[in-house]
């Protein structure tokens, strides 16, 4: 689920402040995940059964408790347009180039609003479905271009000290925290048993992957052009070229991207509904379905003016607050209830 | 069935057939037949009424002669049409180029670039910036620099393929690097370098030419390299300074590079089928000097009546590797000459001492032009022919 955003730019944000060693910034970056995982894991524990709304009001009294949780809705909400804008904007910059933002925008969020108002277990199922394909896809591309890898190029290992990478997985972390979702998820799951060992090999496996990319994208095209260009992967995916037989393969990766993203844009649009909803003690989530379609579709459309701005609100101010709703906001929670000894008996 | 079911199947049935009949897709849909598939690409500054100005030249597809198919024989040549643009940036002269054209050009199949002479001297930045930004351009674009103007190659005609395009595609991807006279350069590798801190790019060469055996018609050749310092065009390589390129940088297999070897008084021909190098910085002191070796396994196919036992073989295999030696030697010498590490050089230093290569900071090309350069060659003989020792022939 993180990954299918992610995937397009990871490499080269990283690359852009770790070089060569940017491949080494997913790894770093996916300590955020665990302690998120982690947190929302202890928390869930305490409070078996309820959502972070209903245990903030516990933990923090009515009124800033609910403060906080419309805060998490805010929060969903400016994931779920930031991806939103991100699946526009690639596929206007690199295959429907006269096709207005807009369109594109206004069609995923129907979609995805259709799958929301159907609930969680239709976006699980189709998140089990797009899944494995999507993984494989993956895979095969990097196989493919495999042949092109000059791994010295990865060398020299760390130059400038580790310092560059620490920065370099600022901004992938924040992706990594998105696991973040599961203190409003863990109630809804059927054995909350299993979430800590799941989440923990998901988050690993999303590791993997991000890294596998990285190297193959670096070694392909060296630290140097992956930093310059917007969507290294789908360069790479690109480069993929074998005679006559096989070439153009981008096509594939497109489907796949952009199913993912149909599946991560319904989860956090129920994300946002639910949430409200909990908020303000509404019987039904589906009555705010349709603001929330308006808010996002404007949003954004009108967030940034060009790739260039985007690009800039995901790399330097979207990883702090990202990071203060993943890890920081959760930890405080957690120390709270810590604190004061609360629990809920299941 | 109920009513209502039947009516929506009904509904369902009218709206799918609507749409599919009014709707042909939405802004970006675009029809092969409005395209003009662009295959080849030349980029030219030219100096119009004292203004330097861009002047690009396309091949494309040309749609009418597609459309004929079948007896193509007797229009060689013509499936590709010439278009030419000027204009004071090089998205204007793309758009003065196809003014003419009712349809909007294709990039998405554009195969080889060619970038003229003057234009790659002055700076090769508008055009990179442009092959990197522009979506339909592909990583493995084929980059070449022409000598003289670009358009004269694009005025080029193929020999025996169809289209010039696919002419050049064929030569670039695999029979110039195997034959030794030139190199393949795509556009994702020559961004790299162009990018990298401690290489400089190469591209290939490309050169109009009457071909030998007369007839009518120009002819293309692709043959040695375009030497770049920075953004710069600096200066070329001939083909046997290219095959010491190629066996410095590149991981030759299915080699046909024929390499003249003198044993005795007579030349034979040593035939590199496969071949490896290794570049290997050395810092003593404050000298600063690089290794080089390079391996290669090849066959004699031409004996020109020297006999070769076993003893004679070491002779050969001795001589080639000097030869060899001298070849990379020259290219080394002309890097040197040219002050442009284009042969990776520094970059080898940099991924393996790295505090070496922070000493040398901006100066990194003249280290490299005073470092000493060793080369050591290890060439074998697998193969001698189907014939044996000798091929006897009596003398008069």
């Amino acid at each position: 689920m993180i990954m299918a955003t992610v995937i397009l730019f990871v490499p080269g944000i990283t690359a852009e402040k770790a070089k060569q060693s940017a491949w080494m910034a997913p790894v770093l970056a996916s300590v955020a995940g665990f302690i998120s995982l982690w947190v929302a894991w202890q928390l869930g524990q305490r409070f078996p059964g309820k959502t972070l709304p209903q245990y903030t009001e516990i933990l923090l009294g009515k009124i800033l408790g609910r403060i906080l949780a419309l805060g998490y809705a805010l929060f969903f909400l400016t994931v779920n347009v930031l991806v939103i804008r991100e699946f526009s904007e690639f596929l206007t910059v690199t295959l429907l180039a006269d096709t207005p933002g807009i369109a594109l925008t206004t069609a995923i969020v129907l979609i995805g609003g259709y799958a929301a108002a159907k609930g969680i277990e239709v976006i699980a199922r189709m998140a089990q479905f797009v899944l494995p394909v999507f993984i494989f896809t993956l895979l095969f591309m990097m196989v493919l271009a495999a042949p092109g890898m000059e791994l010295g190029k990865l060398l020299p290992l760390m130059e400038g000290g580790i310092l560059p990478v620490v920065w370099g997985s600022v901004a992938p972390a924040s992706w990594y925290g998105e696991i973040v979702v599961l203190v409003m998820l863990l109630p809804m799951v059927n054995k909350p048993k299993e979430v800590r060992r799941k989440g923990a090999l998901a988050l690993l496996a999303a590791v993997v992957f991000l890294t596998l990319d990285t190297v193959v994208t670096l070694a392909v095209f060296g630290p140097n052009l992956t930093a310059d260009v917007v969507f290294p992967f789908w360069f790479l995916v690109r480069y993929i070229e074998f005679g006559n037989y096989l070439q153009r393969v981008e096509s594939l990766i497109v489907v796949l991207w952009v199913a993912g993203i149909v599946v991560k844009v319904a989860m956090f649009y129920y994300l946002i509904c639910f949430t409200t909803a909990q908020v303000l003690e509404l019987k039904k989530y589906k009555p705010v379905l349709y603001p929330v379609a308006l808010v996002q579709i404007l949003i954004a459309t009108y967030l940034a003016a060009n790739t260039q701005e985007l690009s800039e609100i995901l790399d330097k101010y979207w990883p702090p607050v990202g990071l203060l709703f993943e890890v920081v906001l959760p930890a405080v929670l957690l120390a709270v209830a810590a604190v004061r000894r609360k629990k809920v008996r299941g | 069935m109920t009513v209502k079911g039947r009516l929506c199947i009904l509904v369902l049935l009218f709206s799918t057939l609507f749409l599919s009949t009014f709707s042909s897709g939405c802004w970006s849909s675009r029809e092969v037949e409005n395209m003009a598939i662009v295959t080849l690409m030349g980029f030219d500054l030219v100096t119009e009424n004292g203004v330097d100005k861009w002047q690009l030249s396309q091949r494309m597809l040309s749609p009418a002669d597609r459309e004929t198919g079948g007896d193509q024989s007797t229009k060689r040549g013509a499936v590709e049409k010439l278009l030419i643009g000027t204009g004071m940036t090089q998205q204007e002269a793309i758009i003065e180029s196809v003014s003419r054209i009712s349809r909007w050009p294709f990039w998405g199949h554009l195969s080889i670039s060619v970038i003229g002479e003057r234009a790659a001297r002055q700076s090769i930045q508008p055009f990179a910036d442009l092959a990197a930004r522009y979506w339909e351009v592909r990583p493995r674009m084929f980059v070449t620099v022409a000598r003289g103007e670009a358009l004269k190659v694009l005025k080029g005609e193929p020999e025996v393929e169809k289209t010039l395009s696919k002419e050049i595609k064929n030569l670039a991807e695999e029979k110039v690097q195997s034959v030794g006279t030139s190199y393949g350069v795509i556009l994702s590798d020559f961004l790299g370098w162009l990018t990298s801190p401690d290489r400089d790019a190469v591209a290939t060469q490309i050169r109009p030419i009457s071909p030998q055996e007369g007839g009518q018609g120009k002819s293309v050749l692709v043959e040695g390299l375009a030497v770049f310092r920075g953004d710069k065009l600096v200066g070329w390589l001939n083909k046997e300074e290219t095959t010491g390129y190629l066996l410095i940088t590149q991981k030759i297999t299915r080699g046909k590079t024929a390499i003249p070897v003198k044993v005795g008084e007579k030349l034979i021909s040593y035939f590199v089928g496969n071949s490896k190098s290794k570049i290997e910085p050395v810092v003593s002191g404050d000298r600063l000097s690089f290794r080089v070796s390079i391996k290669t396994l090849g066959e004699v196919a031409e004996s020109n009546g020297i006999e070769l036992p076993p003893e004679e073989i070491e002779q050969v295999e001795k001589n080639s590797g000097e030869t060899i030696k001298e070849l990379a030697e020259n290219t080394i010498a002309k890097a040197k000459e040219y002050n442009s590490d284009f042969l990776g050089f520094t970059e080898k230093l940099h991924r393996s001492n790295l505090a070496e290569w922070q000493k040398l900071g901006a100066r990194w090309r003249e280290a490299f032009s005073e470092a000493d350069v060793e080369v050591v060659v290890d060439a074998k003989v697998i193969r001698t022919g189907k014939s044996g020792k000798k091929l006897e022939i009596k003398q008069e």
